[in-house]
């Protein structure tokens, strides 16, 4: 069932990281990977999610643009599904309602990139844009 | 070049000094979490008084907030700059022949301090030039000890942004933002532990699958067979932090179901043109960064990975929660504790700490250093006169209270911070040292009339 409502997320809405719904999410954001010397490890009991998740970075979600007050486009869609919501409302076929497939907007910033130098810099690529303001 | 402010309109000055109150990103955070007090519950809690506080505060019209949690999300984040993200700085332009454009900037610090400050603050989140991860890397840290250290990444970033006008784009000429960096966000995969499907759900799962997911892997359609295999019955969107410094479990924060159970009304549209599948804008109807984030880490309790079993399952994810008579914890409360620790091993690690002043101690403390930038623009080839801002980042422990509450240790319990134990909101600004304040954080002054956020002092 859950496999069901994340195959339709890919396949019927965009801004999400499924085949073909490229969303603006590139390296916003990325490693926390820190042990330092000695210091214990990062994590100890992950669960088993965390452990086939591993080859991706940690999805911070900075870049994710939020084009103001445009509910429709951008930002980031989620699946959301439990059994324990007992009517999906606003359709005859659970599988098409609304509750289902949630978007949310996540800041669309540029962090800055690290130089070799020991400095930090604005990376000319990388740059977001904010549209204009809302209303 | 310089930088502006738009406060009070634009000031154009080649050098200037932003002092950012450190507290205040945190305070007014509080303030906006209380919209979150609906999803929860818990014994003695009058919700009341909370969304009464609503009430007392006014926008610029003179109209109080009180059920318009939407206008207030986007005049703190769209109009003030005051959210997840704070705004430092509005802007970088060029002053040529008498008037003020836009133009492509890069930033770089002054000295090699003030490359190590950055680095340690950008620490939460960061992208080297080639765009890859930067992993093991223990300048990105504030450290304390010599022996056994201790690392604290972390919980901010400093961001840029571009402007796109009539005239083009213009990479970094935006505002300069710190923010909150040091969730991610995936989703939770389990059986929800049923007697708990009230409020605060917890998640029965096993070693082979269910927990936290990154949502690259969930948001293929191949791995959709895989989750229908594993029989869980919910999929819940969900942040998440890693403490680098607790070797026990992460942090998870599910989205509750009386958050996702929420038709968003006229914010639905279509998957694709002629789609059946509706798609919605989630828990109400905002389109603001820092409502999202709230609905993760303040309207969400706190879970951890456990042993402990439910029915089939052998693990769960269950509140992280010892005192029923309290909120249980979030994610705000947590990345509080984080920053405060962090500023405490900025004090500490041997690179920053002859740059750190500390005045008192423990809840009473205040650091403050100061970061040197330089902007220029974007293309060597033109001639514009480097533009300095001294960042002087001021963070009062004492000015977080009260309107978060620290509640102290105890033999079985740690101490944390406490967001909804009080309906108090204090933004105190300058006047941490004084303590003046205004409970609006949309205002622009204390009482008395001081900066609140940041001060702005312009030096040509």
């Amino acid at each position: 069932m859950i496999g069901d409502i994340t195959r339709n997320l890919v396949e019927q809405f965009s801004d999400n990281f499924g085949s073909g719904n490229k969303i603006n999410y590139a390296g916003g954001g990325v490693a926390y990977t820190d042990r330092g010397a000695g210091a214990p490890p990062i994590v100890g009991l992950v669960t088993a999610g965390e452990k086939l998740s591993k080859s991706y970075s940690p999805a911070k979600l900075i870049s994710v643009n939020n084009s103001e007050g445009d509910f429709s486009s951008e930002g980031k869609m989620f699946a959301a599904y439990s059994n324990t919501i007992k009517t999906y409302v606003n359709s005859g076929d659970e599988n098409t309602s609304s509750l289902l497939y949630q978007r949310f907007f996540f800041p669309g910033k540029t962090t800055l990139p690290i130089q070799t130098n020991n400095s930090m810099s604005v990376n000319r690529n990388r740059s977001n844009t904010r549209l204009s303001l809302r209303k | 070049m310089g930088n502006a402010s738009k406060a009070g309109g634009l000031n154009y000055a080649s050098q200037s000094k932003v002092t950012f109150y450190v507290a205040d990103m945190f305070t007014g955070l509080k303030a906006l979490a209380m919209t979150q007090i609906p999803y929860h519950s818990w014994n003695g809690l009058n919700d009341k008084s909370f969304s009464d506080y609503f009430k007392t505060i006014t926008d610029v019209a003179g109209r109080n907030y009180g059920n318009r949690y939407a206008e207030l999300f986007e005049d703190m984040e769209y109009d003030l700059g005051r959210g997840w993200f704070v705004n430092l700085t509005d802007g970088f332009y060029v002053s040529e022949a008498g008037s003020v454009k836009n133009v492509s900037v890069k930033v770089t610090p002054e000295s090699q301090k003030d490359g190590i400050f950055l680095k340690k603050l950008t620490s939460a989140a960061y992208v080297n030039t080639n765009n890859k991860t930067v992993s093991d890397d223990i300048n990105t840290a504030a450290k304390i000890g010599t022996n056994k250290v201790r690392a604290y990444v972390s919980p901010f970033t400093i961001a840029m942004n571009g402007v796109n006008t009539t005239t083009g784009q213009y990479n970094g000429s935006g505002p300069i933002s710190i923010g909150i960096a040091s969730p991610d966000y995936g989703y939770v995969v389990g059986d929800v532990v049923q007697s708990k499907e009230g409020f605060y759900q917890e998640y029965g799962i096993t070693n082979e699958a269910g927990g936290y997911y990154h949502p690259q892997l969930i948001e293929n359609a191949n791995y959709s067979k895989t989750l229908n295999k594993t029989g869980f019955n919910s999929i819940i969107p969900s942040g998440r932090i890693v403490d680098n410094n607790n070797p026990t479990t992460n942090y998870y924060y599910p989205l509750q179901i009386n958050q996702i159970n929420n038709e968003s009304g006229d914010k639905q549209f279509r998957g694709k043109t002629d789609s059946d599948f509706l798609g919605c804008t989630g828990i109400r109807k905002s389109t603001t960064a820092t409502e999202t984030a709230l609905n993760f880490f303040a309207g969400a309790p706190e879970l951890i990975l456990t042993n402990k079993s439910s029915g089939k399952r052998p693990l769960s994810l269950r509140t992280n929660r010892d005192d029923f008579s309290i909120e249980p914890r979030t994610g705000l409360s947590r990345v509080v504790s984080q920053a405060e620790d962090f500023f405490y091993a900025l004090s500490k690690d041997k690179e920053t700490s002859p740059y750190v002043t500390v005045t008192n101690s423990a809840k009473n403390a205040i650091y403050s250093f100061n970061i040197n930038l330089l902007v220029s623009p974007e293309q060597e080839n033109v001639s514009y006169r480097t533009s300095k801002i001294t960042l002087e980042f001021i963070f009062s422990i004492q000015a977080l209270q009260p309107t978060f509450t620290w509640k102290t240790p105890t033999a079985t319990s740690p101490g944390r911070w406490l967001v909804f134990d009080n309906a108090d909101v204090r933004i105190y600004g300058e006047g941490y040292s004084t303590g003046d304040y205004t409970t609006n954080p949309t205002h622009s002054v204390t009482m008395s009339g001081g900066s609140i956020y940041r001060k702005v002092t312009i030096n040509n």
